[in-house]
């Protein structure tokens, strides 16, 4: 996997940087999912805060707390992070219930990247449920960036939600869709009124639109059952251990490998992951 | 830490011991095994206290707390904030220290061999803790060789011993009425300087040592298959063998707490109307909020998962990552949980696999 840049280890690991929320944008129906867009007050925190599609933050909100949340924007935009919060817990609740202007800490990126540099000239296929798209989108949105999509072959989106109400991220799927350099499909688990889309589960959808190993990279995300049944259909499919990419989660507090609860066996999500390889999930013991 | 003393021992006489905890207290603050409410842990010591390390010509008793909390409190501000967005380090957050300003005094081996393993976490080569690197940076440790080891301890089946060296700046051992005194460090060779009850050691105190430190290997209570258990320990994850060994288990985590090794921590924020404070505290892999996710799901749901992470995480992944086991063989698991459920015995049963 791409590993993370080492920060100063001079600095205090668990000061967070300050950053003003600038935009909220309401992404489901139900209004459980809301992306936020946050820039740092001194914008020389850029110099430190270097990230690449993968990586995380420890987002807190002062006097609730911290947790752990996936960067969704994409290097490739500058000046500001975005995270897509799906309303959980306390501390996603009370940022769920904060608005333009309000001062939230920021401490990261941790994590390892998606494995950018061995996706080189690869076609990529992204398969994501939910709010697992979140993380994918941050590569999506490098990998189709006019500075790199030269880099990478073909794409092709494979997005499902519960409905077309949980569907995350609805402008950029219209964009992506349009583009004649992306295959998407989008599906629901259930048929809708005026859904005129594919309705079924991501793995089944997968099997239908069954892309080739040959030269690729599966890229996948989203909730822990579809994650497992994703995996298997892309073995079906012929895709070996290592063409397979997700992403995981786990409590986490320091984010820092120290605080001890989020290993799978020897390795640390926060600092070993969170991106995995099949290949490396299937080396590790099953408690995840 | 730091670089090696002379290695020249010493000696003092035994009744001189008061006189230099008087001496450490003249110049530093001194941690030392305090009675509070009953229990004993490394806590300031005071005038009193000091005086009776030399009246009782002896140690002080071992802690029943860890030395852990001298360098990792069980609960400790980070970070202060204030309504306006202000956010600072907590007042009194240790700032890697240039000079030692306490002493942790009486400690023991296998307490001291447990900042090594700490060091591996808290002060790692990508992300150093600078709560634990400034108190770590600004202590010196004072350790008495163990003549009399407890009825639990098994320091000598993780690599250690009553007279092992690590982790200590000096090292006092009984030698019939005196003690052997041995810097271990330029930082253990400072503490003696200006006290002038010390004098270089004979062959006779010399050879007294050495057979107090033979005496007290001997009287180690257990030999624990440890490198069997290790070696076992790599391919038993998904073995039956937990579903027996986690029964007894109750998960009140008095292991965990009591463990000088054992690190884990929350984070968590405490408000106040005027701004607030970000906490850490220590947490145990015993509890099952420990890695309770928000969407419930939790990836060790039941004791017997727990059970087997503390008994992995210590003697397979610490391992792994770090080469070393997370165990020192002080025994406080042992001693203090509620049913009996003994380490050494997993240990055993495991290298029986």
């Amino acid at each position: 996997m791409g590993q993370a840049t080492i920060r100063d280890a001079g600095a205090n690991p668990y000061m967070p940087e300050l950053a003003t929320i600038t935009q909220v944008t309401r992404e489901t129906d139900a209004n459980d999912v809301k992306t936020f867009r946050v820039e740092f007050r001194d914008p020389s925190t850029w110099e430190r805060f270097r990230y690449m599609p993968g990586q995380f933050a420890e987002v807190s909100v002062f006097g609730v707390g911290e947790a752990p949340i996936s960067i969704t924007s994409s290097p490739t935009q500058q000046g500001y992070l975005e995270f897509s919060v799906k309303k959980m817990g306390q501390v996603t609740t009370a940022l769920h219930y904060s608005s333009e202007g309000t001062v939230i800490g920021v401490r990261g990126p941790y994590g390892n990247t998606f494995p950018v540099a061995d996706m080189q000239g690869k076609n990529i296929i992204f398969i994501g449920g939910g709010i697992g798209l979140a993380p994918l989108r941050s590569l999506i949105n490098y990998v189709l960036s006019d500075e790199h999509r030269g880099e990478f072959g073909r794409v092709q989106i494979i997005y499902g939600a519960r409905s077309s109400g949980d569907l995350v991220f609805k402008g950029e799927l219209e964009r992506w869709g349009a583009r004649a350099d992306i295959d998407q499909v989008v599906t629901i688990d259930r048929p809708e009124a005026g859904w005129s889309g594919r309705v079924g589960f991501v793995p089944a959808v997968l099997k239908e639109v069954a892309p080739r190993p040959e030269g690729a990279v599966a890229v996948t995300c989203g909730p822990p059952i579809m994650i497992k049944f994703v995996l298997s259909t892309l073995t079906e499919l012929g895709f070996a251990p290592e063409q397979v990419v997700t992403t995981l989660e786990m409590r986490m507090k320091c984010g820092i490998g120290k605080c001890g609860r989020c290993n799978i066996g020897s390795k640390y999500v926060c600092r070993d992951g969170p991106v995995f390889t099949y290949r490396q999930l299937l080396e590790m013991p099953q408690e995840y | 830490m730091g670089e090696r003393g002379s290695g020249k021992a010493l000696v003092m006489a035994k009744r001189d011991l008061g006189a230099f905890a008087r001496h450490l207290a003249a110049s530093y603050l001194v941690l030392a095994p305090i009675v509070e409410g009953g229990v004993t842990r490394f806590a300031v010591a005071g005038v009193d206290d000091i005086g009776g390390f030399g009246d009782r010509e002896s140690v002080p008793a071992p802690s029943k707390r860890p030395l852990k909390e001298v360098f990792f409190p069980q609960e400790e501000v980070l970070l202060a904030f204030d309504a306006g967005g202000k956010v600072e380090v907590a007042a009194g957050a240790a700032a890697p220290a240039d000079e030692v300003t306490r002493v942790a005094f009486g400690v023991r081996p296998c307490d001291a061999r447990s900042l090594t393993l700490l060091d591996l976490v808290f002060d790692a080569a990508d992300y150093k803790d600078p709560y634990y690197v400034g108190r770590r940076q600004g202590t010196a440790v004072v350790t008495f060789a163990c003549t009399e080891p407890g009825v639990a301890c098994f320091c000598t089946s993780v690599g250690g011993g009553p007279s092992d060296e690590a982790g200590s700046d000096l090292m006092l051992v009984e030698a019939g009425e005196s003690y052997l005194v041995k810097p271990l460090s330029a930082r253990g060779e400072g503490l003696l300087r200006g006290f002038d009850a010390v004098r270089e050691a004979g062959d006779v105190e010399l050879a007294a040592a050495r057979d107090a430190e033979a005496r007290a290997v001997g009287r180690v209570a257990r030999d624990v298959p440890v490198d069997a258990a290790v070696e076992k320990l790599a391919g038993a994850f998904g073995d039956a063998v937990w579903e027996d060994l986690y029964r007894k288990c109750l998960g009140c985590a008095v292991c965990t707490y009591l463990c000088p090794t054992c690190h884990c921590f929350d984070i968590g924020d405490e408000a106040t109307r005027a701004g607030g404070e970000r906490v850490r505290n220590w947490d145990s892999c015993m509890f099952p909020l420990f890695t309770l996710h928000a969407s419930g799901h939790n990836p060790r749901p039941s004791r017997k998962e727990r059970f087997r992470q503390r008994i992995m995480h210590k003697f397979n992944y610490f391992v792994e990552n770090n080469g070393r086991v997370a165990c020192v063989g002080c025994g406080r698991c042992v001693e203090n949980c509620p049913v009996n459920l003994d380490v050494r015995r997993v240990l055993e049963t495991i290298a029986a696999l």
